[in-house]
């Protein structure tokens, strides 16, 4: 296909193309894989920017990694305290 | 400590739920971070490889897919597994060296879930270059792909009108894509899909 934008994409995506110029895009993709690769990325970001679940999962998650790790740093870090290491001396 | 069954905790990955996840954390992280240490990993690699392995656990039972065939903890290790294998074959390809697939990798039993791996290390990537755009591109997508009105969206987001809404979709749209296809990490996906 001659010029392929963001913006037809998305138009072919969402089907706010008129009748004749989906029947063109229709029959261009199933000739050109190119193009065909590009439409299924485009769905598939589309899918990602919608599983709000899961992007908040993996920010809970990652904020449970975070503490996990600066808990066992502080326990390390008391145990190194100074004074303690005097008062076990 | 508190024990939690397998169908609690399964409930409380579907609820975001703090106290049963940090449970999942203290109960099998130690372990999981044990195996990545012991086979070529750190720390960072524990940690990734047992946020991802929890988030294809919710995908699959998002999926109704989850069966329990075995405790919680058996199968978080086994997927744990399983993507840590996958990520030493493909660093393994970075460096060009050619090896046959683990048996384990090409078993039939395992495709099911070796797709929802694969399709979780694309999505990974595209919600990661998401959310790093603009705040003000991040909210327009998110409300054209929540089906807004057009001119709701003008609205909230106080574009002049809904012509500047959509070419403000476009443009970030654009600009997320670019940013995903120079991505290395994408170039190797694509080259090994």
């Amino acid at each position: 296909m001659e010029k392929c934008t963001t913006e037809d994409i998305d138009r072919y995506i969402h089907n706010e193309m008129s009748p004749s110029e989906k029947q063109q895009w229709d029959k261009e993709i199933k000739s050109d894989k190119k193009l065909d690769k590009e439409i299924k990325l485009h769905e598939e970001i589309e899918e990602a920017i919608r599983e709000k679940d899961i992007i908040r999962l993996r920010k809970t998650l990652s904020e449970i990694i975070k503490t996990g790790y600066s808990q066992e740093k502080n326990n390390n870090y008391h145990l190194k305290e100074p004074s303690r290491i005097a008062a076990m001396s | 400590m508190k024990h939690y069954s397998n169908n609690k905790i399964i409930h409380g990955i579907l609820q975001n739920n703090n106290s049963i996840l940090q449970y999942i954390y203290n109960e099998y992280y130690p372990g999981i971070n044990l195996y990545i240490l012991k086979n070529n990993g750190i720390e960072e690699d524990a940690n990734d490889v047992f946020q991802e392995g929890l988030i294809i656990i919710y995908r699959k039972i998002k999926d109704n897919q989850y069966f329990l065939k075995c405790s919680f903890g058996t199968y978080l290790f086994s997927i744990c597994k399983l993507l840590w294998l996958k990520h030493l074959r493909q660093r393994k390809t970075r460096f060009l060296v050619l090896e046959k697939l683990p048996i384990y990798l090409i078993n039939k039993k395992n495709q099911d879930i070796i797709d929802t791996i694969e399709k979780n290390e694309r999505y990974k990537l595209y919600q990661k270059y998401f959310l790093r755009l603009g705040k003000d591109c991040q909210k327009t997508l998110q409300l054209f792909m929540d089906e807004v009105p057009l001119k709701k969206i003008a609205t909230l987001m106080g574009y002049k009108n809904e012509k500047y809404a959509k070419k403000k979709k476009y443009k970030c749209k654009e600009n997320l894509i670019n940013n995903i296809k120079q991505d290395r990490e994408f170039k190797e996906l694509e080259n090994t899909n």
